[in-house]
């Protein structure tokens, strides 16, 4: 609200004697209290549960990490849908809002062809009214928070007006927009009172705690969000204003702030989410299960698929001399391109559903603390999906058609590659199936122990073999 | 009586123990005919690798969906052989080709 110079006094006046008279209100002073231990408890409770979550992540990790180095040798498919669990750094921010973890989970398996979605999220398992229990600063400072703006301003206006004094300072030529600006300053500087010493107290408690990636604009970060629950708190200041100007008296207003309030906080964000729903229903996990396994059943099976690619080649396909030379591992190339593509347009499709729903939600429920909170929310989930590579055939059949591919060469012609430590995503596989193998020193070992590596590939998961990889070698099998 | 229950007991104990032979597939190599002999069969695999088989008098020659002979095979032909379980030597169980295509393009 722009005034005129002459007008500033009266305004500052009006907040002052506004903001002295909410001071001296010993139920505001213990309201404000309590909300600042709250906040200030919210917020280091938050760093608490923070640094402890992000100790067990690193620790899970480790272990994890230890589990995969210590497996032992592995027929390279095979280790490729071993897997392995990888966990989402911890921010320090989610001390203050812990943002998406609750709703996609913290950690994924890392599976070769498989996409996979985050684990064990916590909402799944959560009533419908578990967020309503969690102490966040978020939560406080986006339902609670409110509660304080309308206990400043619900008798600003209306209070005047009840006891009279309103048109006499109209009467004493005090603009409208200078008794607003007063009245918003009045309740803005209480507000301060309790907002200026959590936001020092959060920022401390921040500061403490390092971030998990020492690159992120974490200041930059908790400045947006700053500036995002300021503007929430105005909004809810500029709301109480209007309808204690519009309001006959201070109890009507009152009951319509809280009514707002409630239905803002408790009935809008279920409703909206319900009609989202209602509108782009969403598929449940058994069905979306249910069309990838019906997408598979399409397929041809896997005689066919490699009856097909070897009449393919026959009519003049597979011009690369990089293709494999054995049928089955042509036929297990082209099941993994099918596999992804058929994970891609369902993954698309179901994501696109989810940010059509968001996009419903974020309209019906604008400016609900969980619209505010969630900003975004469900878009920035969809992102988060994890694409894990791709896959072809059940566990044991695709070891079995690795096993098949591998078994073909001669056993004393096949050149072998140490299991690199380091050996990770499925895509490291791929890259070492194509281009020849990556590192380690290429070899050549003993038929005999090739042999036993060969009668291992059907034992799946289980396999100890000792070499990864094994390919044909340049030499002719009958120049020996 | 008890030391052959203890004895058959250890040897059903013993059984799940041993690995399972590889049950052995037919594989099949894809590649472009390089020489032929009566009773060898060079060829360049799709990866680029040099490979012989045995022809015998078992190998069987497949001309598309029909029967086939060794005499239709010319260098640059594409085939896919059968190898069947790829123990050495190598024998070529079948020979598949099409006369409908001619010369691999390189």
């Amino acid at each position: 609200v722009i005034v005129a110079p002459a007008s500033r006094a009266a305004s500052l006046t009006i907040a002052v004697k506004d903001a002295t008279e909410i001071w001296r209100d010993g139920r505001f002073r213990w309201a404000a209290v309590l909300l600042l231990i709250l906040l200030v408890a919210a917020v280091a409770g938050g760093a608490h549960n923070q640094s402890e979550i992000a100790r067990q992540h690193a620790a899970a990790q480790q272990a994890e990490r230890d589990v995969w180095l210590d497996k032992g040798d592995m027929n390279p498919h095979a280790a490729a849908h071993y897997g392995s669990f990888v966990f989402k750094p911890v921010q320090p921010l989610s001390a203050i809002d812990p943002g998406l973890d609750p709703f996609v989970g913290v950690f994924v398996f890392l599976e070769a062809h498989r996409q996979q979605l985050a684990r064990h999220r916590p909402i799944e398992d959560a009533t419908p009214t578990r967020r309503l229990g969690q102490l966040t600063p978020a939560a406080a400072a986006l339902v609670l928070l409110p509660l304080l703006v309308i206990a400043l301003t619900f008798a600003s206006f209306a209070g005047e007006r009840d006891q009279g004094t309103l048109r006499p300072l109209l009467a004493m030529g005090i603009s409208r927009r200078a008794l607003l600006a007063g009245k918003a300053m009045g309740a803005m500087l209480p507000l301060a009172a309790v907002i200026v010493p959590a936001a020092i107290a959060g920022a401390v408690i921040l500061y403490l705690n390092a971030p998990a990636d020492p690159d992120a604009p974490i200041a930059a970060r908790a400045g947006g969000m700053a500036a995002v629950y300021l503007a929430h708190a105005l909004i809810w200041i500029g709301l109480g204003l209007t309808v204690s100007a519009r309001a006959r008296s201070q109890g009507s207003a009152l009951v319509v702030l809280l009514a707002l309030w409630f239905a803002n906080a408790f009935i809008m964000p279920p409703l909206a989410m319900a009609a989202a729903k209602w509108i782009e229903p969403s598929p449940s996990a058994l069905e979306f299960a249910a069309a990838i396994q019906d997408g598979k059943d399409s397929w041809p099976s896997w005689d066919e698929r490699v009856e097909r690619v070897m009449q393919r080649f026959l009519a003049g396909e597979f011009e690369s001399t990089i293709a494999p030379s054995n049928v089955e591992v042509m036929a297990l190339l082209e099941s993994e391109a099918d596999e992804t593509a058929l994970y891609d347009r369902r993954f698309d499709e179901l994501f696109e559903r989810y940010r059509r729903q968001a996009r419903t939600f974020e309209r019906a429920d604008a400016g609900g603390p969980l619209a505010v909170d969630g900003a975004g929310r469900h878009r920035r989930g969809a992102r988060s999906r994890f694409r894990g590579g791709r896959r072809a055939l059940s566990r044991g059949d695709a070891d079995d058609a690795e096993c098949r591919a591998g078994h073909v060469r001669p056993p004393q012609r096949l050149r072998l590659h140490e299991r690199p430590r380091a050996l990770g995503e499925g895509a490291a596989v791929r890259l070492r199936r194509a281009a020849g193998g990556v590192g380690g020193e290429p070899r050549v070992v003993e038929p005999g122990r090739v042999e036993r590596v060969a009668a291992g590939c059907g034992h799946g998961r289980g396999v100890v073999g000792v070499v990864d990889e094994a390919r044909l070698d340049a030499a002719p099998p009958d120049a020996s | 009586m008890k030391q052959l229950l203890f004895a058959v007991l250890a040897l059903s104990l013993l059984v799940p123990a041993l690995p399972m032979a590889h049950p052995g597939h037919d594989h099949k190599l894809m590649g472009t005919v390089s020489s032929i002999d009566k009773n060898k069969i060079s060829m360049k695999t799709t990866e680029g690798k040099d490979a012989t088989f045995e022809v015998t008098p078992t190998t069987n020659f497949k001309n598309g969906s029909k029967k086939g002979l060794q005499s239709d095979l010319k260098v640059g032909m594409r085939v896919v052989v059968n190898v069947g379980d790829g123990v050495e030597p190598i024998k070529a169980k079948e020979v598949q080709y099409s006369t409908a295509t001619t010369t691999a393009k390189k």
